[in-house]
């Protein structure tokens, strides 16, 4: 229980002690950030294990105070970001090395990531909006960290916008606090509860008012928490921002912080706080299956190849709300599932557009071809993350396509099983489109003389193309449950969430604050 | 762990062995991979003999075999034996990436095996998808064309192969198992039925290649190696395509007439279109490719009918098509092997040169051609009483009839000209000698084109009974009796070979007298000169079917299939590209722009939110 608040410290201690370093003592920097990634991702592992707890820091029991929870879904978070993160680690120090200021990159780098973790612990709606601050406001500068034209103009962009989004989720956050005077998301979620929640399709509440409030800061988390999990229509900021980054950002922006701050932070303010109701399952849906088409039409006219991704990741994060939304256990499943995936593949098709780059200078796809012939690694780990997000099989992403199929053939919802479908083939199209100009066909004459990425580099992409495949194993009816399962429970059993942070005594009842 | 699990464990180890194999290694990689595939067969056999129980998980059946799966183990098993053999005999070293070749055909035939023994269906579409990546790797061979024919291959497989699990996703709902043995027999009635049948029979054909998904088996036979050409598309995927459209219409589902017609329509226009194609093509792979589209119309018009016959002759074709069109495609990898040519223009005269590669290839176009007592007109001819034995369905079967019959003859035409431009008439240039097709290419050739005359000969007595109707077994309706009171018009195998037999023996006595009074030979003279012998000579059989072309209606018809009117892959690729630049269009870089685009949807969520929630219709 006390190893909690060090996934959050960790992170935070090695940005501030990172830039310390000696700039002679680079390679001091590259170690300790190593270290510091693999010691999250152990802590991740043993979290793994722990019973589901809160972590009441300063010992200011809730609802007073701030606490942390850990229960399925943030285990699964926790370990998706904790691995990944040391995967993108190892892969940074040889792809850097063009950049200056590799110390700051880090400083930034963990910024980011105990943002992101503490998005996932946290159990409190401001601390919430103060992590989800700390992983934006350092991905604004990691974006603009190449200080070129269009990274400086991207990174403003995205400033923009976030900010917009931000001040979305805090007004959210302070209705929410007018109303119910309470910020502790347990807390909230039973006063909410009590209140009669959003209902049903009518006013359940004598007041009509409070019930608009309410509607209102759903309408302003939505809207916020969607545009950082950049859900069309609010999605605009993100083929800028992410192509623009240094590779290893690219990958987590893409793979990690668009997921946890965005999807994640949704799920569980909608689920475990205000409680999911078929409107607000109606209205992510929507939007996730506008994403998924969106994203594919316009990914599959890029050139640029990192464009490409990004504008996949909208794509791919469709699918993933779109699971969600459906509210069913199997759906969450499925979505959580893809969630997995895409954290898995994404990042791995970054670094290996990002190692052509490296070796080639372009990230325009017509101008590469046959780079299969000289970098075996990157063309072959590249493929099998091509058929991963297209969803081929034996690789992960034909599993959770399946399971998000499944789950909407199963409420019914035949529609948004078929633009499943559709976009899963134009994916296909466009990472064809991939492998086509890239990697296979004669080789061109300019680049006879490149050689495959160093060591390291080639390692990190190894690594996650083993895991596309690892994670097919997730299918498995063990490791499902264990995994995504816990999750999805954890997420719709609202109730659950009450009692473990509260305890039995308030659940249920407006008695807590009284009490004081 | 069940026996079962090895003819699909054993060739992916084994492959992934190869693809990992040192280059030290390459070139025993070959006779590592023959003994590899025969072991496989040799554990398909084992598998089909010994009948194990099924292998289950959990209380849920993952692999079991039955008659049906049996049948198309032991064809995968077969085919795949041969074309490894032939493989091994046809590449000279340096040729290829040996561990790459043997590698993705070693993965292939492991997905194909567990195609045929997957009982779960999420287990099928998962070996279903896997047989892609192994096609595609082998048609990207570092070439241009190579490389977008790959392209367009997997994404019309790939894309079926989502439509698939939207069909398995639709089978889980109404039945609430994926278990596909079962005989389920869902009434195609409601929603979630429909899109069933229709997703999965798509996969189906898409897989063996029917029309509109047949673009990618002409283009894939052009450029892909020669033997991968024989093995996939033209036998392993048409097994697993047929077999699963089988699956569909005779254990999965209960058909109703309408999806019966459609499909026999779709069989119809596949048999016709495709052959009329093949009879336009200059290149001997495309052809063949075109024909082995054609095919597939004969066996999905076979399962369409229902009817017993009908389904055994589909079946039946569907094995004596992987047999001869294997057979076809080893002889023109013979010939373009000794000429360095697909051009049917260039090519002549190869008869005289390899004989036995000649034998194999006219026993095999005239089963294709339907010629009797051949294996391909015993089971045409099965098809043709299935037709008619399903008059029921309304007037569809006389025009589908007309249809198969037509296209059987179209099949010869085309087939004369093959024979005539390849291995009659004259050489065209004195060309380098290339390499004689050794044993190993030979053997795969020769057993191929013997088991035509065998399955043709004994049509009834082994091909059916033996092997089709034990394949058949448990099924409603179709068994010998009902097989024996539909084959109307019976016709006699053992009579029509003796009168063959004796046709050819005075065929050789004459041949034998007319070699006693030999022709003369002498220059010919035009017009008081001497005409060159190679002008007066040289006809081409590619000149005369031209002409076909330039017919008044027909004229239309091939000018717009060549600006690929027809090609499903290219209307939706313009469709697709058109949405995308209007959408493009929209994300115009304007921050304004993106920050209006927040606050409306804002606006428009938040109004949406109010609407139902009956607040907007209090406050107004």
């Amino acid at each position: 229980m006390d190893l909690l608040p060090l996934i959050v410290a960790v992170p935070l201690l090695a940005g501030f002690v990172l830039p310390l370093v000696p700039k002679r003592a680079e390679r001091l920097a590259d170690g300790l950030a190593l270290l510091t990634a693999a010691v999250l991702a152990a802590l991740s592992i043993v979290a793994l294990r722990m019973p589901d707890c809160i972590y009441a820091i300063g010992g200011w029991n809730p609802p007073i105070g701030i606490n942390f929870v850990l229960d399925g879904a943030s285990k699964l978070m926790l370990l998706v970001v904790c691995v990944i993160t040391f995967v993108i680690t190892l892969y940074s120090p040889a792809y850097m090395v063009r950049f200056t200021g590799k110390r700051k990159f880090y400083a930034l780098f963990f910024l980011m990531v105990a943002g992101m973790n503490g998005v996932v612990l946290t159990g409190d709606m401001f601390n919430l909006f103060v992590f989800i601050e700390i992983a934006s406001i350092a991905s604004y500068a990691l974006v603009g960290f190449g200080c070129q034209k269009e990274e400086l103009e991207a990174s403003f962009r995205y400033l923009v916008l976030g900010s917009v989004a931000s001040s979305m989720i805090l007004l959210g956050i302070a209705l929410l606090y007018a109303k119910m005077g309470t910020v502790n998301m347990a807390h909230l979620s039973d006063k909410i509860a009590a209140a009669g929640g959003l209902g049903g399709a009518g006013p359940t509440t004598p007041e009509g008012k409070a019930s608009a409030l309410l509607i209102f800061a759903t309408v302003l988390f939505i809207c916020g928490l969607g545009l950082k999990a950049a859900l069309v229509p609010f999605h605009a900021w993100l083929p800028d921002a992410h192509p623009s980054a240094p590779t290893p950002i690219s990958a987590m922006l893409s793979g990690l912080l668009i997921k946890t701050v965005g999807v994640y932070a949704l799920a569980r303010v909608l689920f475990s706080v205000i409680g999911i109701t078929p409107v607000v399952s109606n209205v992510l849906m929507i939007l996730g299956a506008l994403s998924m088409v969106v994203g594919v039409f316009v990914a599959i006219g890029q050139w640029d190849f990192k464009r490409l991704l990004a504008y996949h990741s909208i794509s791919q994060m469709g699918y993933i709300v779109l699971a969600i939304g459906l509210a069913t256990p199997l759906g969450v499943v499925a979505g959580l599932f893809h969630l997995v995936n895409h954290a898995i593949f994404k990042p791995l098709l970054f670094l290996t557009a990002g190692s052509v780059e490296y070796r080639t200078g372009t990230r325009q796809l017509d101008q590469m071809g046959g780079l299969n012939k000289k970098m075996p690694v990157t063309g072959t780990t590249s493929f099998i993350a091509s058929m991963s997000i297209a969803g081929v099989p034996p690789f992960n992403g034909f599993f959770s396509k399946l399971l998000i199929i499944i789950a909407c053939f199963q409420a019914g919802r035949y529609g948004f099983a078929i633009a499943a479908v559709v976009v899963s083939i134009l994916t296909l199209a466009s990472f064809t489109k991939v492998q086509k100009y890239a990697f296979f066909g004669p080789l061109k004459q300019k680049w006879g003389r490149i050689t495959e990425v160093p060591a390291t580099m080639a390692a990190a992409m190894a690594l996650l193309a083993v895991l596309c495949l690892a994670s097919s194993a997730l299918m498995l009816k063990g490791p499902r449950e264990f995994l995504l399962g816990n999750a999805q429970r954890s997420l719709t059993e609202r109730q659950e969430y009450v009692e473990r942070v509260l305890g039995n005594k308030h659940a249920g009842g407006d008695e807590s604050l009284k009490s004081f | 762990m069940s026996l079962l699990i090895w003819p699909i464990a054993l060739p992916i180890i084994v492959g992934a062995l190869v693809f990992c194999a040192p280059r030290g290694l390459a070139k025993y990689l070959k006779w590592f991979s023959v003994v590899a595939a025969a072991t496989t067969f040799g554990l398909c056999i084992t598998c089909v003999a010994e009948a194990p129980p099924s292998w289950t998980v959990n209380g849920e059946v993952l692999l079991a075999l039955d008659g049906l799966g049996s049948l198309v183990l032991l064809g995968v098993g077969f085919f795949s034996l041969l074309m490894t053999l032939y493989s091994a005999g046809f590449f000279k070293p340096g040729d290829i990436s040996e561990s790459y070749y043997y590698g993705n055909i070693l993965l292939s035939v492991g997905a194909a095996c567990g195609v045929a023994v997957a009982s779960n269906l999420i287990l099928l579409a998962l070996f279903w998808g896997l047989l892609g990546i192994p096609l595609y790797l082998l048609i990207n061979t570092g070439s241009e064309r190579g490389n977008t024919v790959a392209k367009k291959t997997l994404l019309i497989l790939g894309g079926t192969d989502s439509v698939l699990l939207l069909g398995i996703a639709a089978f889980f709902v109404s039945t609430g198992s994926f278990d596909m043995l079962v005989k389920s027999q869902v009434p195609v009635v409601s929603v979630a039925a429909w899109f069933g049948v229709i997703c999965i029979i798509i996969a189906a054909l898409a897989k063996a290649g029917a029309m509109p998904f047949h673009t990618w088996v002409p283009d894939a036979s052009e450029t892909a190696p020669v033997p991968a050409v024989a093995m996939l598309p033209a036998s392993l995927d048409k097994l697993l395509g047929i077999y699963l459209l089988a699956r569909v219409f005779l254990t999965m589902y209960h058909i109703p007439n309408s999806v019966k017609i459609a499909c026999m329509l779709i069989g119809a226009g596949t048999i016709v279109f495709a052959v009329m194609a093949a009879m336009m093509q200059h290149n001997l792979r495309r052809l063949l490719g075109f024909h082995a589209v054609s095919q597939v119309g004969y066996m999905v018009l076979g399962i369409a009918t229902g009817t017993a016959i009908g389904v055994v002759g589909g079946l039946f074709h569907m094995l004596n098509h992987a047999i001869y069109k294997s057979c076809l495609f080893l002889a023109a990898g013979a010939a373009e092997k000794r000429t360095g040519e697909t051009e049917l223009a260039r090519m002549g005269g190869l008869a005289k040169v390899m004989p036995l590669t000649f034998v194999a290839a006219v026993v095999a176009a005239f089963a294709i051609s339907g010629i009797p007592p051949l294996n391909g007109f015993a089971s045409k001819w099965m098809v043709y009483n299935g037709i008619i034995a399903a008059k029921d369905m309304g007037f569809v079967w006389v025009i589908v009839l007309v249809a198969a019959m037509f296209g059987s003859a179209l099949t010869l035409a085309s087939f004369v000209k093959v024979l005539h431009s390849v291995f009659l008439g004259q050489p065209k240039e004195p060309r380098q000698a290339g390499k004689q097709p050794g044993i190993l290419m030979l053997v795969p050739m020769l057993v191929l084109s013997g088991l035509c005359i065998l399955l043709g000969i004994f049509a009834v007595r082994l091909g059916v009974n033996k092997i089709i109707l034990p394949a058949l077994a448990g099924i409603e309706g179709i068994d010998e009796a009902a097989f024996n009171q539909t084959l109307a018009g019976s016709w006699g195998s053992g009579t029509a070979t003796i009168l063959l037999i004796a046709a050819l023996i005075v065929g050789l006595i004459i041949y034998l007298f007319s070699t006693f009074t030999r022709a003369r030979e002498d220059e010919s003279y035009v017009g008081g000169e001497v005409g060159t012998r190679a002008e007066m000579y040289n006809f081409e059989g590619v000149e005369f079917y031209k002409t076909v072309g330039e017919m008044p209606l027909l004229k239309n018809l091939y000018k717009q299939a060549d600006a690929k009117w027809y090609d499903l892959y290219e209307q939706l690729r313009r469709t697709t590209f058109y949405i995308t630049g209007w959408l493009r269009k929209l994300h115009d870089g304007v921050l304004h722009t993106y920050v209006t685009w927040c606050v409306v949807g804002l606006v428009v969520i938040l109004w949406w939110l109010l609407y139902s929630y009956k607040i907007l219709g209090r406050a107004f």
